[in-house]
């Protein structure tokens, strides 16, 4: 996020794309909801009619992946209308000419077509957010899980900059982080081209340094995504794969796919607190770990604020502490790393990472600091981008519509779109161990509009079978005003009606992220 | 306007407020988004049915009143806050307001029926049909039922449902082009919806529990917009003062009701004394039988022994007995001692109090409980009199603050006292 | 915002516009007792705990809901208000006639035990202020009155989305987890551990203190005024931790026996002895970039920043990534 949790409950106006906030961060609706109550503006960007959609001032219930339309269509309302903040443009931005260019491809009707919206709300909506000094956009994963993630994201940047939405409060670009330290893993260098904090592989110095502080020449060939690991194992070139608290059968798509891979390599080490799918079936040694309540160390939360995690109970039986597994196994590799302290694992990040060098584990022991903080006697930085954006000017993207990797056909009519709910978490190893979160939600099930249930004859709480190219699965329909005619939706989190059985092979052609947001489906009563 | 004449006129709902000041302070508050006159019809004080039977008899004379007032402070929305028994007063009032319309004096979609919000959870009660204003009225029924009657189910904010399905919750934010839009809001059906704040808050939808003060409603009121809440005959005073229909001093309408021969409502002037009410107006005891006591000023007044008949009927009077005038009810008992008249008016708080503050809330339960208790056993470690002291000053609204003298009064006239728990 | 000053008890204090007398008196250390008061909720004025007397008022005045304005007097204590103060407090004990014992709700989370309610509605405020769910309401009168699920059914079938907000704002143990009361073991008489520590769950990063008895997690709550969440939480933030004392964890090495493909328990040092030699047999044969790491975005950072120094200085691959996707 550029900017804080806090400040959302003082926003004028609220720009929420495909972030189901209430359901999948409720914590932090709390502070819309608050914003809401004292009369800040709404504008929902979502194919579902989620709970602040229903409250929204404006809800563009868009068709899946159109949001590049809808955000050009919406730039070029603002800067043909003369809303934009032209001195921000002019001094803080660069890129404007070719951006409106681009953005001029989509006039309203146009973008209100494709996305199958009305213009005029398309309008309002670019009115309203041009219209508030404290207007900030906030995103999740129906923003990113797109063959056109990063365009997506783009497309919000550019609004915010052409408008000057940035750099104070209750502004910016906020994407939702959905797990507890999805911001830290990736400040710690979990990232085939990043060493710890940002820093690239690309880079000689960098690397230089990095093999001087560890001891050990490092190379400087970039890695592999977590997608490319995933095509590496069908073509031989990955062999062995270390998994540590992930479960990739159930969680990456196309799953048929997937364990054709997980068949093919040599070695599976896996290391986490339940026995996972992925291990069940195909790991060669499993590491029993500790969850987060019998363990020391920090997380980084959405807003860049590093946390104090803190032992509150004891592993059960032999289970050790991640880090104490990794360190034991650096060892058996012939590197002592020592005792395998957190504090001390910290304040090495922390002396190589200059944007983490001021915090240490003694500041923030009362309460967490946000990055970046350079030295010790910074405060942390609540706001990204304050004054002038870091890069010096903020970088405005000509950006086009790209189709997503598999639309809807006469074969497959409907789009599936996937998400979580408010009960459960991700693969729900956690939360479906609750009786009484299973309880209020059992199984899997699916939204189905009440158009689409009457023209396939389907009633409320029907036994279906959904199938896509890849796969099917039977389950039960849910049916719902809130999903558009042409969508179904379903929850992602039960192992028995892994969405992934239906989702397909579109990555983002950036990044690679999967395109778990939508893919072409038929159904029919089982 | 000039309003001089109502000098002498002073609220007519109980707490006796100077009308003119009160609509001086609503004429005053600022009305950027307009302002609002409410009629108090409620009348859920046990003994008092003066207001039932102004509509039966002189609807057109109050809602003038009501047209007056708004002149006078610039007001253009008014409702009539009526108990939700008053059926056939409800249809007096609709063919009155059509009448008006049609003359122009009203604005044109005046006369709707709106619902306001009452408690969750009061039960459901018996039908109404065939009782009297004064049998409405009665002590013994309210003590049962509580102030209201209660028709058909709860709504979701906790409103009632009527067979005729008036419109809830009340829209805010109307636009009213001309003239003086008038509008009858059915009551939540509790005895607290009297006070004027929770029955602003009952009209806005909410659970009825008075709010604190200050602010008062003449400047935040409903809506917070400035409210002008006048009772029913504090209107139509002001209606034959401002008309010089009455040229002298405000006198006040009397319900008399009980052990009297012709229960009913007569003017009189102020200060009249209550015998001179019961046996020159109201016919005289039942039977002639002896009386045991006496209301004042409806059951909030407290009980008074026969020994007071003679007190001139004013507030100055009154205070030396440690009473006031309240809603000029008069209810005289025959059979009944002052403590069981007490009991009951207790228990009538312990019911009917909102539960929002803790002073009412526990305190009427345990005062009730205290003197229905044959032994009068106290069982707390403060004092009677520390608890009493805790609800005169630490309640929010009159009903918190007035119930304890129904204990005061009992220990000033009848000799009633008080046991410590050892 | 234009600063006021009052008289305290005698001493003079400035206050901003819009502070209550309860704020004021905080500021200059006084303490004023309060039971219907949350900061992060309207000022009710209900319970009269925080009675104080203000110069020129007929009563004396709720100190959370009296907002300052200049030149006001104010009193914190006296004869009177002593007694008014103690007498509330004992009316707040007296026992409860609500009109139900408990609530019927088949919930698993969220219990009610009226005797313990002092309707100070901070349940049902939280709720429709803060959650603005409406899955509570005060029901009924004086002192009979009782919360209850909207429209009294249960909370499974309510607007209810079982954060446990209405628990966590509870000034008594009328509102209760139910999970907390199954674990919790009074008769050992062991007293209850906080350890304030980080939700697991999503990237909100709320701080909650996790309450411990011997080594078992009885519940999570978390404080008005710390963290992102200022007190706040989810229902997976407060009632979702089952998980951590359930039979299903691992807690042995496991080892794939390839004779019948089964995985089986083994000691840490064979473990960790296989683990290696494996990744070295496939280092040696297909260079280190045969080697791929997964991290997990719910390790800590210590975790995942020595697993990719394990990969890019042990192993020597860069092929470290995670599912951090947005």
């Amino acid at each position: 996020m550029t900017n804080s949790i806090a400040e959302i409950e003082n926003s004028e106006c609220m720009l929420v794309v495909g972030s189901n906030t209430t359901d999948a961060h409720p914590v932090l609706a709390l502070r819309m909801k608050k914003a809401l109550r004292n009369g800040a503006k709404l504008l929902v960007v979502d194919p579902r009619k989620t709970w602040l959609a229903e409250r929204a001032d404006v809800h563009l219930q868009i068709k899946p992946g159109t949001d590049i339309p809808l955000m050009n269509a919406i730039a070029h309302v603002i800067i043909s209308e003369d809303l934009h903040d032209k001195q921000y443009v002019e001094t803080l931005s660069e890129g404007f000419e070719e951006m409106s260019e681009a953005a001029a491809e989509w006039p309203v009707e146009r973008a209100a077509e494709i996305c199958e919206v009305s213009a005029n709300d398309i309008r309002r909506a670019a009115r309203i957010y041009a219209g508030y000094k404290h207007a900030g956009i906030y995103y999740t994963l129906g923003i990113t899980e797109h063959v056109c993630g990063v365009d997506n994201v783009r497309s919000l940047s550019n609004l915010a900059i052409i408008t000057g939405h940035i750099g104070h409060e209750a502004t910016g670009v906020n994407p939702l982080r959905g797990q507890n330290n999805v911001q830290g893993c990736n400040d710690m260098g979990n990232n085939p081209v990043y060493f710890p904090g940002y820093q690239e592989v690309a880079d000689a110095a960098v690397t230089e340094k990095f093999s001087q502080a560890w001891g050990s020449k490092l190379s400087q060939t970039p890695g592999l995504r977590l997608d490319q690991m995933l095509d590496g194992m069908h073509d031989d070139s990955v062999k062995a794969l270390f998994v540590m608290g992930e479960d990739p059968v159930l969680s990456e798509p196309n799953a048929k796919h997937v364990h054709v891979g997980f068949k093919k390599i040599d070695v599976l080490i896996s290391q986490d607190i339940f026995l996972n799918e992925t291990a069940r079936l195909y790991a060669d040694v499993v590491f029993p770990a500790t969850c987060f309540a019998e363990k020391e160390g920090t997380f980084t939360n959405s807003e860049r604020r590093v946390q104090r995690v803190r032992k509150a109970v004891d592993a059960p039986g032999q289970a050790r502490p991640d880090i104490q597994i990794i360190f034991d196994l650096a060892k058996q590799l012939g590197h002592d790393w020592g005792e395998a302290q957190p504090s001390k694992v910290w304040d090495e990040f922390a002396r190589l990472s200059p944007q983490f060098s001021g915090i240490n584990y003694e500041r923030i022991e009362d309460e967490g600091i946000q990055w970046p903080c350079p030295d010790v006697s910074h405060p942390g930085t609540k706001i990204l981008h304050e004054g002038a954006p870091i890069r010096g000017k903020g970088k405005l993207y000509p950006l086009d519509h790209i189709k997503p990797w598999e639309e809807a056909d006469d074969e497959y009519p409907l789009t599936l779109s996937t998400g979580r709910t408010l009960y459960h978490y991700n693969s729900a190893t956690q939360t479906l161990r609750n009786e009484g979160h299973r309880e209020k939600e059992p199984e899997c099930f699916f939204e189905i509009s009440p158009d689409d249930a009457r023209d396939l004859n389907i009633a409320d709480k029907e036994a279906i079978t959904v199938q896509s190219r890849r796969g099917s699965i039977v389950s039960w329909a849910k049916v719902s005003e809130k999903v558009r005619k042409g969508v179904i939706w379903m929850p992602m989190h039960y192992a028995e009606a892994s969405a992934n059985t239906l989702t397909g092979d579109g990555r983002d052609l950036k990044v690679g992220t999967p395109e778990y947001k939508l893919c072409a489906v038929r159904l029919h009563k089982s | 306007m000039n309003i001089d004449c109502l000098d002498s006129l002073r609220g007519c709902g109980g707490a006796g407020f100077p009308t003119k000041f009160k609509w001086n302070a609503v004429r005053d508050a600022s009305d950027a988004f307009g302002k609002v006159i409410i009629c108090n019809a409620d009348e859920g004080e046990p003994g008092t049915f003066k207001d039932g039977w102004l509509f039966d008899n002189h609807c057109a004379a109050v809602i003038n009143g009501m047209r007056r007032s708004a002149e006078h402070v610039s007001a253009n929305r008014g409702f009539i806050y009526l108990r939700p028994e008053y059926s056939a007063q409800r249809e007096l009032i609709v063919e009155q307001i059509k009448t008006m319309v049609a003359d122009g004096l009203l604005a044109p979609q005046s006369g709707r029926i709106f619902q306001a919000s009452g408690f969750l959870g009061r039960p459901a009660q018996l039908d109404n049909e065939g009782l009297n204003l004064v049998e409405l009225s009665a002590l013994d029924w309210f003590v049962e039922h509580g102030s209201h009657d209660l028709v058909g189910e709860t709504q979701q904010s906790g409103g009632l449902s009527h067979s005729e399905d008036p419109q809830y919750p009340l829209p805010q934010n109307e636009e009213i082009n001309e003239g003086f839009c008038l509008d009858i809001c059915i009551g939540g059906g509790a005895y607290i919806c009297g006070e004027e704040t929770a029955l602003i808050e009952s009209m806005e939808g909410k659970r009825p529990q008075p709010r604190h003060k200050p602010p008062f409603p003449t400047t935040s009121g409903l809506w917070q917009l400035p409210t002008l809440v006048n009772n029913v005959e504090t209107f139509w005073w002001a209606e034959r003062l401002l008309s010089g229909e009455w040229q002298e001093d405000a006198e006040r309408l009397f319900s008399i009701s009980g052990a009297v021969n012709k229960p009913g409502v007569y003017q009189a002037p102020v200060g009249t004394t209550a015998r001179a009410l019961i046996d020159d107006y109201a016919g005289g005891v039942t039977d002639n039988t002896m009386i045991s006591c006496w209301i004042p000023g409806g059951a909030a007044t407290g009980v008074l022994p026969a020994s007071l008949l003679d007190s001139k009927m004013d507030n100055d009077c009154l205070r030396e007995h440690g009473t006031a005038l309240g809603t000029a009810a008069i209810v005289v008992f025959n059979d009944q001692s002052a403590l069981e008249v007490s009991i009951k008016i207790m228990q009538f708080f312990a019911q009917e109090s909102c539960s929002q503050c803790t002073p009412c809330r526990i305190g009427c339960a345990e005062f009730a409980d205290y003197l229905a208790d044959d032994q009068h056993h106290w069982p707390h470690n403060g004092s009677v009199d520390e608890w009493l002291q805790t609800m005169e000053l630490g309640s929010i609204c009159g009903l918190g603050f007035t119930a304890p003298l129904i204990v005061r009064q009992l220990r000033k006239h009848f000799d009633f006292e008080v046991q410590h728990a050892s | 915002m234009p600063a006021n000053t009052l008289m305290i008890n005698g001493k003079d204090v400035e206050v901003l516009q819009g502070e209550s007398l309860l704020d004021a008196c905080t500021k200059i250390g006084i303490n004023i007792p309060t039971a219907c008061h949350d900061s992060r909720l309207e000022a009710y004025g209900g319970c009269r705990t925080c009675l104080v007397d203000l110069d020129g008022a007929p009563r004396p005045v709720p100190a959370c809901k009296t907002f300052t304005s200049p030149g006001m007097k104010v009193e914190t204590s006296g004869v009177v208000l002593d007694t008014v103060r103690t007498t509330v407090d004992e009316m707040l004990a007296c026992s409860s006639r609500a009109a139900i014992e408990t609530w019927t709700d088949a919930n698993r989370f969220i219990g009610y035990d009226p005797a313990q309610c002092i309707m100070c509605d901070r349940c049902v405020r939280y709720c429709d202020e803060i959650m603005q769910c409406n899955a509570l309401e005060h029901v009924g009168q004086g002192s009979e009155a009782f919360i209850q699920p909207t429209q009294g059914e249960s909370f499974l079938d309510t607007s209810c989305e079982l954060c446990g907000g209405c628990v966590g704002t509870c000034p008594t143990e009328a509102l209760y987890s139910k999970q907390s009361l199954e674990v919790f073991d009074k008769q050992s008489g062991e007293a209850p551990t906080t350890t304030r520590t980080v939700c697991n769950y999503c990237g909100v990063g709320c701080i909650i203190d996790i309450e411990t008895q011997g080594n078992t997690v009885i519940d999570i709550d978390a404080q008005t005024g710390v963290g992102p969440n200022d007190g706040h939480l989810c229902s997976k933030g407060r009632f979702a931790w089952q998980f951590i004392n359930h039979p299903d964890r691992l807690t042995s090495p496991l080892i794939r026996n390839y004779d019948n493909g089964e995985l089986e328990e083994t000691s840490w040092e064979n473990a960790l002895a296989v683990a290696a030699q494996k990744l070295s047999a496939v280092k040696q044969q297909y260079g280190a970039d045969g080697i791929a790491f997964l991290a997990s975005s719910r390790c800590t950072n210590e975790d995942v920043y020595a697993l990719q120094k394990l990969a890019r200085s042990v192993i020597g691959t860069n092929s470290v990534h995670s599912c951090a996707a947005t």
